[in-house]
C-alpha cells in the first residue's frame, strides 16, 4: 500500500511529480505505529477511550497520558508522537485561553480545530520543520451546539464525526463503532462500548501490556471535561472484558 | 429552551467566568492612574473556630454617587478560598480575569493543584507590589480568607503590597470603624463559632452603614469552612433610624 | 487627585543585641498606615537559616519583597555549596540587594542578625540603600531614636561605627540582654504611637531559636 517516494520525500516543501506531500504521508505512518484512540459522540456528549500501552512495569499507572482537558468543556485525545501531541495540547490550551479572553466566552470546538488545524497546517510549508506526527481528536460539549466530535491529521485537514479512530488497530475499531447506534445511546452506555473495542482490539501478542484510558464531556458530567469517574471506568472495564469473553463463547460454539 | 450561549452558563461549574476582555490602548502613553472611578469600600474580614468569614456591602461608588446598588465585591475563589476587594472595581476585575486564567490553567493540568488561601495572598502580593513598582498600581485593598491545611487563614493586602495576617481584619474606612468593634468581641469570645462571627460581621456592616456615607444596608457574606465555602446570596438589613430624632442643629 | 506615592510608612521597631554566645532579636507586631493599625499581629522577624536572622521595619511591601529575594539567594546558596550562607555573607549580601535599588530604594530599616560560624552574635544594621554598622547592639524603626539613648547608656557606646562585627561584652548575659529589650520595648510603646501591642524576643544560641512574647501597650 506505501509507495516510495525516493527523491520528493526530503523534505515537506515538496512535492513529488504526481502531486504528493510524501514527509505528510510519512507522518501518518508514525500515527499507525501507536496505540489505538477511539472517539465517540452519544446522545448528549462526547466519549473518549485510548489504549495506552505499557512498554515498562516501572512505570506509574498514570504515566503518558493520552487524553488531556483543554479547556473547561473541551478535552484532546492523540495517536502518534506523545511529545508532539504535548506540544498541540499545549497550543490548544492556548487559543482556548485567548479566545476566552478577549471574547469572555469558551471557545466554540469548531473555531478551536480550525485554530489547531492550522497550526499543523504551518508545519507542513516549510523544510526546517517536520509535520506533527499526531491525530488528534478534539471533542467538546455545550448546551447550544450539542457534542462535537473532530478530528485533526498530520496535514492539517480536519472532519467532523460521529465516531473517529486512529492509530494501531484504527480499521478494526473503525468497523465495530460502525455498528454502534451512537445517536441513541447515552454516554455511559457508549462507555462501556468503547471500552469493549479498545480491549477487543489490542494485540495480545504484539502488544502484552495497556492501561485503558477514558475521558468525556457529557450531561452527566456536568458538561466539565473529565476523566472517567473511576466507578464507571471500572464498570466499562468489566463489561468490556466480560462481554469479550462471552464473544469468544460464542465463537468456539 | 435552548440555552443562552454566554458568561453565565450554567455548565461552567465551579469555573470562575470571565467577565469581559482586558486590552490596552494602543500607541497612547502610558496612563497613571490617579485615583479608582467606580469603587467598593470595607470589607470585613473574621476568623472563628472552624473558619472564616468574609463580609461587604454590594455598592459601587462613584465618587460621592452611590451608582451602582448591587455589585458583588465578594469572589469564592475554590472550595478553601474566598476573596473580598475593596477599591477600583475595574481593577478587580481584571485580577479576576487573572486568577479565572490561572485557575483554568491548574484545572487542565487536573494535577490536584489549586489555589490555597496562602498561594492566593502571595501571588496576589507580587502582582500588587509589582504594579506598584512600575507607578501603576491596581487601586484595591483586598483580604484573602480560607483554610490553610485545616487552619483558618485571613491575609490582607493593599495597593502597594503591604500584605500580613490578623484573626480579624478590615479595609478602608473599616479600619476606624469595624477594626475596634472586631478587637473587642474576638477578645472577649476568643473561641467564636460560626454564628457568633456572623452575627460579629453584619453587626460591623451595620455600623459602617450609620457612619460611612459609602455603605449601604445590601451586603454579601462568604463563610469558609471545612464543609467547602459558600458565596451566599446578597441581604439587606433594616437600618434602625431612631436616634436621629434625637439629633438637633441639623436643621 | 493627588500624585501616586508608591511608599508607606508602616511603623514598627526592631532591634538585635550581639552577646558571645548569643544573639537576642525583638520586634514590635503593630503594622500602622498613616494613623491607622492594619494589624497587631505582625511581628517583623523574618528567619534565614538556622543561625542568621532578617528583622526589618519601614515600608512592609518593600520589606516583604527584599525578605523573599534573600530567601531565595539563601536558597540558591545552598543548593550551589550545599551548605548555608554564614551570617556574615549574609549581612555582606544586604549592601549590593539595597544598593541595586539605589534610584527607587527600598524603604526599609533592616536588620541582619546571627551566630558567626564560631557560635559568637553578630549584628548589623543598614540604611534604605545598604550602608551596613556593625555593632554590638542595634535598633531601627519608628521608636529607635527613643530607645538608642536608652541602650547607650545601659551597654555602652565607647566603639561607635564599627565597620567590623563585634560583641557585647561577657557581663551582658542573655538574661541581661532579654531584660533590657524588653524594658526597651516597654518604654518605647508608651511614647511611640507606632510601636505595641506585642514584643517578640528571639534568642538564638548553640542550642537553638527560643521565642517568647510580651504584651505591650495597645494605644
Amino acid at each position: 500500500m506505501s509507495s516510495i517516494g525516493t527523491g520528493y520525500d526530503l523534505s515537506v516543501s515538496q512535492f513529488s511529480p504526481d502531486g504528493r506531500v510524501f514527509q505528510v504521508e510519512y507522518a501518518s505512518k508514525a500515527v499507525e505505529n501507536s496505540g489505538t484512540v477511539v472517539g465517540i459522540v452519544g446522545k448528549d456528549g462526547v466519549v473518549f477511550a485510548s489504549e495506552k500501552l505499557v512498554t515498562t512495569k516501572l512505570h506509574e499507572a498514570s504515566a503518558n497520558r493520552r487524553i488531556w482537558r483543554i479547556d473547561a468543556n473541551i478535552g484532546m485525545a492523540a495517536a502518534g508522537l506523545i511529545a508532539d501531541a504535548r506540544k498541540l495540547v499545549e497550543i490548544a490550551r492556548k487559543e482556548a485561553s485567548s479566545y476566552r479572553n478577549q471574547y469572555g466566552v469558551t471557545i466554540p470546538v469548531k473555531e478551536l480545530v480550525k485554530r489547531v488545524a492550522g497550526y499543523m497546517h504551518a508545519y507542513t510549508l516549510y523544510s526546517n520543520v517536520r509535520p506533527f506526527g499526531i491525530n488528534c481528536l478534539i471533542g467538546g460539549y455545550d448546551a447550544i451546539h450539542g457534542p462535537e466530535l473532530y478530528m485533526l491529521e498530520p496535514s492539517g485537514v480536519s472532519w467532523g464525526y460521529f465516531g473517529c479512530t486512529a492509530g494501531k488497530a484504527q480499521q478494526a475499531a473503525k468497523t465495530e463503532i460502525e455498528k454502534l447506534k451512537m445517536a441513541e445511546m447515552t454516554c455511559e452506555e457508549i462507555a462501556r462500548r468503547a471500552a469493549k473495542i479498545i480491549y477487543g482490539v489490542h494485540d495480545q501478542v504484539k502488544d502484552k501490556e495497556f492501561i485503558l484510558e477514558m475521558g468525556w464531556v457529557c450531561e452527566q458530567s456536568g458538561g466539565v471535561f473529565e476523566d472517567l469517574p473511576k466507578a464507571m471506568l471500572d464498570d466499562a472495564e468489566s463489561y468490556a472484558k466480560k462481554a469479550l469473553e462471552e464473544d469468544e463463547d460464542t465463537e468456539m460454539a | 429552551m435552548a440555552k443562552r450561549y454566554d458568561i453565565n452558563s450554567a455548565l461552567l461549574r465551579d469555573l470562575p467566568l470571565i467577565n469581559g476582555s482586558h486590552s490596552s490602548a494602543v500607541g497612547q502613553p502610558k496612563a497613571h492612574t490617579q485615583s479608582p472611578s467606580v469603587s467598593g469600600t470595607a470589607v470585613i474580614g473574621v476568623a472563628f473556630k472552624g473558619g472564616i468569614v468574609l463580609a461587604a456591602d454590594t455598592v459601587g461608588s462613584y465618587g460621592t454617587l452611590c451608582k451602582l446598588r448591587t455589585i458583588p465585591r465578594l469572589l469564592r475563589v475554590n472550595k478553601s478560598t474566598v476573596l473580598a476587594m475593596s477599591g477600583d472595581y475595574a481593577d478587580f476585575q481584571y485580577i479576576e480575569q487573572l486568577i479565572a486564567k490561572k485557575t483554568m490553567q491548574d484545572f487542565c493540568s487536573d494535577d490536584g493543584y489549586e489555589w490555597t488561601p496562602k498561594s492566593l495572598h502571595s501571588w496576589l502580593t507580587r502582582i500588587l507590589y509589582n504594579a506598584r513598582s512600575k507607578f501603576d498600581p491596581l487601586w484595591n485593598s483586598y483580604v484573602v480568607g480560607g483554610l490553610e491545611d485545616g487552619v483558618p487563614y485571613l491575609g490582607g493586602l493593599t495597593m502597594l503590597g503591604i500584605s500580613y495576617t490578623a484573626p480579624y481584619m478590615a479595609t478602608g474606612f473599616g479600619r476606624f470603624i469595624a477594626q475596634p468593634f472586631l478587637a473587642d468581641q474576638l477578645e472577649k469570645n476568643p473561641e467564636m463559632d460560626e454564628a457568633a462571627a456572623r452575627e460579629v460581621a453584619i453587626h460591623s456592616l451595620r455600623l459602617l452603614y450609620y457612619r460611612n456615607r459609602e455603605s449601604s444596608n445590601k451586603y454579601q457574606l462568604t463563610v469558609v469552612t471545612k464543609d467547602g465555602s459558600v458565596l451566599e446570596p446578597i441581604k439587606e438589613f433594616e437600618g434602625v433610624w431612631d436616634t436621629a430624632l434625637m439629633i438637633r442643629g441639623y436643621d | 487627585m493627588g500624585h501616586f506615592d508608591p511608599y508607606d510608612d508602616n511603623g514598627g521597631t526592631v532591634a538585635a543585641i550581639a552577646g558571645q554566645d548569643y544573639v537576642l532579636i525583638a520586634s514590635d507586631s503593630r503594622l500602622s498606615t498613616g494613623s491607622t493599625i492594619l494589624s497587631r499581629f505582625t511581628p517583623k522577624i523574618y528567619p534565614l537559616s538556622k543561625v542568621t536572622v532578617f528583622a526589618c521595619a519601614g515600608f512592609h511591601g518593600d520589606v516583604l519583597t527584599l525578605v523573599k529575594q534573600l530567601e531565595i539567594r539563601m536558597k540558591l546558596y545552598v543548593h550551589e555549596h550545599g551548605e548555608e550562607m554564614s551570617t556574615k555573607a549574609m549581612m555582606a549580601l544586604l549592601l549590593p540587594t539595597l544598593y541595586g535599588r539605589r534610584f527607587f530604594p527600598y524603604y526599609v530599616r533592616p536588620i541582619v542578625a546571627g551566630l558567626d560560624r564560631e557560635g559568637r552574635g553578630l549584628v548589623a544594621s543598614y540604611d534604605p540603600i545598604g550602608t551596613p554598622e556593625f555593632f554590638d547592639y542595634v535598633i531601627q524603626g519608628s521608636a529607635e531614636n527613643l530607645v538608642h539613648p536608652f541602650l547607650n547608656n545601659q551597654i555602652g557606646a565607647k566603639k561607635t561605627l564599627s565597620d567590623v562585627p563585634i560583641q557585647a561584652p561577657p557581663e551582658l548575659t542573655l538574661e541581661k540582654a532579654v531584660k533590657l529589650l524588653k524594658d526597651s520595648f516597654l518604654a518605647a510603646a508608651e511614647r511611640d504611637v507606632y510601636t505595641g501591642d506585642t514584643v517578640t524576643l528571639m534568642a538564638i544560641t548553640a542550642k537553638g531559636t527560643e521565642t517568647t512574647e510580651y504584651q505591650l501597650r495597645r494605644d
